[in-house]
C-alpha cells in the first residue's frame, strides 16, 4: 500500500492543503472497508484505479464517478475498495475550491459530484492526461498547473472568509466564533451567510467538525491506543466526557469504544 | 450524464428556496416565509405532539408570528443543508431573547439557543408541500426557566 501527501506550491498553500497520491501493488486479495470520519476538508479526486463505492448515509452504495469532487462531510463515510487502487487527490482549504472557482460549497455537502459534470471539458482533458502520465511526479504537476492556470484567471481573491475557515483549521477547531467576529468587526449573519456559500457548513458548525477530524486523527496516529482519555478530551476542547461522546457519536454515528474497535481490526488488518 | 445535472440543479434550487426560508426568519417576514410553499401545505412542530400539524399558510405562520412577538429578535444559523431524496434537510441554531409570555412559559427574559432540524419536502416545481421541525423542547424550556 502505498499512501504519500505533497505539499503545494507556497502560492497555492493559502487554498490548497496537500496533494495526495493513493495505490496499491498488488491488488487486494480481498475488498476491504475503510471508514473516515468527516475530515474538514474537501477534494478533487481522480480515480485510475478500480472502480469503488462510498456509503455516506445519504447514498448506502455510491459507485463514485472517474473524476469528483467531494464536499464537506458532516458525518462518517466508508469507502468499498477491492481490486487495484489508483487515484491522485487534490485536498482544498476549507473555502479554497469556492475561492479558486466560484462555487457554493453548500450544494455539495456530503455528496461526490462528477467533476465533468461541475466544470465540463476542462475537467475530461485533465483526466485523460492524468490517467497518460507515466508516474507520480508528472500527475502531481498536471494539478499544480491546472491550478496555477485558475489562480491567474481568477486572481488572488482570498479573503476574511479564507482567513477564518484556515485559522480554524490551524486551531484544530478549538476557537470562539463570537469573539472572533467581534476581534475582526465583521457583521455576523453576514459573515455566516459569506462562510455556509465559501465552506458549505457554518462556522461554529465547521469548528465541531474540525474538532472532531483533529481528535481522530490523533487517535489513529496514536494507533487507536489512547493513554489518557482525560488530557485527550481537554487537550481538543471538549468540556467534559459527556459532551465529547455526543459530539462523537454525532459525527461519527458510533461511541468513541466501539468506533476505536472496530477501526483497530482494520489496522491490524492492513498491516 | 444529463439527469445527473438536472438532478444536481433542482437540488440548488430547493436548497436556495431553504436560504430564502431562513433568511425571510431573519427579517421576520412570515409572508416572505409562507410564499415559498404551496398554498396547501402542511407543517408539523414535532415536540407539540398532535397539536402541532396544520396548514403552512395558517397555522404555521401563526405559530412563526407568536414566536417572533415573543423573541422580538429571534435569529437563526443555518449550520448544514443536505438533499435526501425529494427532501432537504437543514440543521439550523435557533436563538432569541424573551420579551413576553409563550406558550405556557412565563417571559423572565432569558435567552435560548436551539438545534433545530427542517425536514423541508418540495414538488416537482420545487415549492415547499411540507415541512418537519424538530428540536429538545426540554432544553429549550429549561433554557427560559420554565
Amino acid at each position: 500500500m502505498y499512501y504519500r501527501k505533497f505539499s503545494p506550491s507556497s502560492h497555492l498553500a493559502p487554498y490548497i492543503e496537500c496533494y495526495y497520491v493513493w495505490e496499491n501493488k498488488p491488488t487486494l486479495a480481498q475488498p476491504i472497508r475503510i471508514e473516515s470520519p468527516p475530515t474538514g476538508f474537501v477534494s478533487m479526486v481522480f480515480n485510475y484505479g478500480d472502480a469503488y463505492t462510498v456509503d455516506n448515509g445519504r447514498h448506502e452504495v455510491l459507485r463514485v464517478p472517474p473524476a469528483f469532487l467531494t464536499g464537506q462531510a458532516t458525518q462518517s463515510y466508508k469507502l468499498d475498495i477491492s481490486g487495484r487502487i489508483g487515484m491522485i487527490g487534490i485536498v482544498f482549504k476549507p473555502a479554497g475550491i469556492s475561492t479558486l472557482f466560484g462555487l457554493s460549497m453548500y450544494e455539495f455537502a456530503d455528496d461526490r459530484v462528477n467533476l465533468e459534470d461541475v466544470f465540463g471539458r476542462p475537467m475530461t482533458q485533465l483526466r485523460e492526461q492524468i490517467l497518460e502520465a507515466a508516474h507520480t511526479d508528472q500527475r502531481v504537476q498536471l494539478l499544480e498547473q491546472f491550478l496555477n492556470r485558475q489562480l491567474l484567471k481568477k486572481g488572488d481573491s482570498f479573503d476574511r472568509t479564507d482567513f477564518i475557515a484556515n485559522l480554524i483549521v490551524d486551531r484544530k477547531g478549538i476557537i470562539n466564533i463570537n469573539e472572533l467576529t467581534n476581534d475582526l468587526y465583521v457583521c455576523r449573519r453576514q459573515f455566516e451567510r459569506q462562510f455556509l456559500h465559501k465552506v458549505g457548513v457554518s462556522p461554529k458548525y465547521y469548528a465541531r467538525i474540525r474538532r472532531i477530524s483533529y481528535l481522530c486523527a490523533q487517535l489513529a496516529r496514536q494507533r487507536w491506543k489512547v493513554a489518557d482519555w482525560h488530557d485527550l478530551i481537554y487537550t481538543c476542547g471538549y468540556y467534559d466526557q459527556s459532551h465529547f461522546i455526543r459530539e462523537f457519536t454525532q459525527f461519527t454515528g458510533k461511541r468513541p469504544t466501539l468506533y476505536i474497535k472496530d477501526n483497530l481490526e482494520l489496522t491490524n488488518y492492513l498491516s | 450524464m444529463e439527469t445527473q445535472t438536472k438532478a444536481s440543479l433542482t437540488e440548488q434550487t430547493r436548497k436556495g428556496a431553504c436560504l430564502a426560508f431562513f433568511s425571510a426568519y431573519q427579517d421576520l417576514d412570515t409572508a416572505r416565509m409562507i410564499q415559498l410553499a404551496t398554498s396547501d401545505a402542511t407543517v408539523y412542530f414535532m415536540p407539540m405532539g398532535e397539536d402541532g400539524k396544520g396548514s403552512l399558510w395558517e397555522f404555521g405562520k401563526a405559530v412563526w408570528q407568536l414566536i417572533m412577538d415573543s423573541f422580538p429578535n429571534v435569529d437563526n444559523t443555518v449550520d448544514s443543508m443536505k438533499t435526501e431524496g425529494d427532501t432537504i434537510i437543514a440543521k439550523v441554531t435557533i436563538f432569541g431573547t424573551q420579551a413576553q409570555d409563550f406558550m405556557g412559559i412565563s417571559n423572565q427574559g432569558l435567552s435560548f439557543n436551539s438545534d433545530h432540524v427542517f425536514v423541508f419536502r418540495f414538488n416537482e416545481a420545487d415549492q415547499i408541500t411540507h415541512l418537519d421541525i424538530n428540536w429538545d423542547h426540554a432544553s429549550f424550556g429549561k433554557q427560559l426557566g420554565a
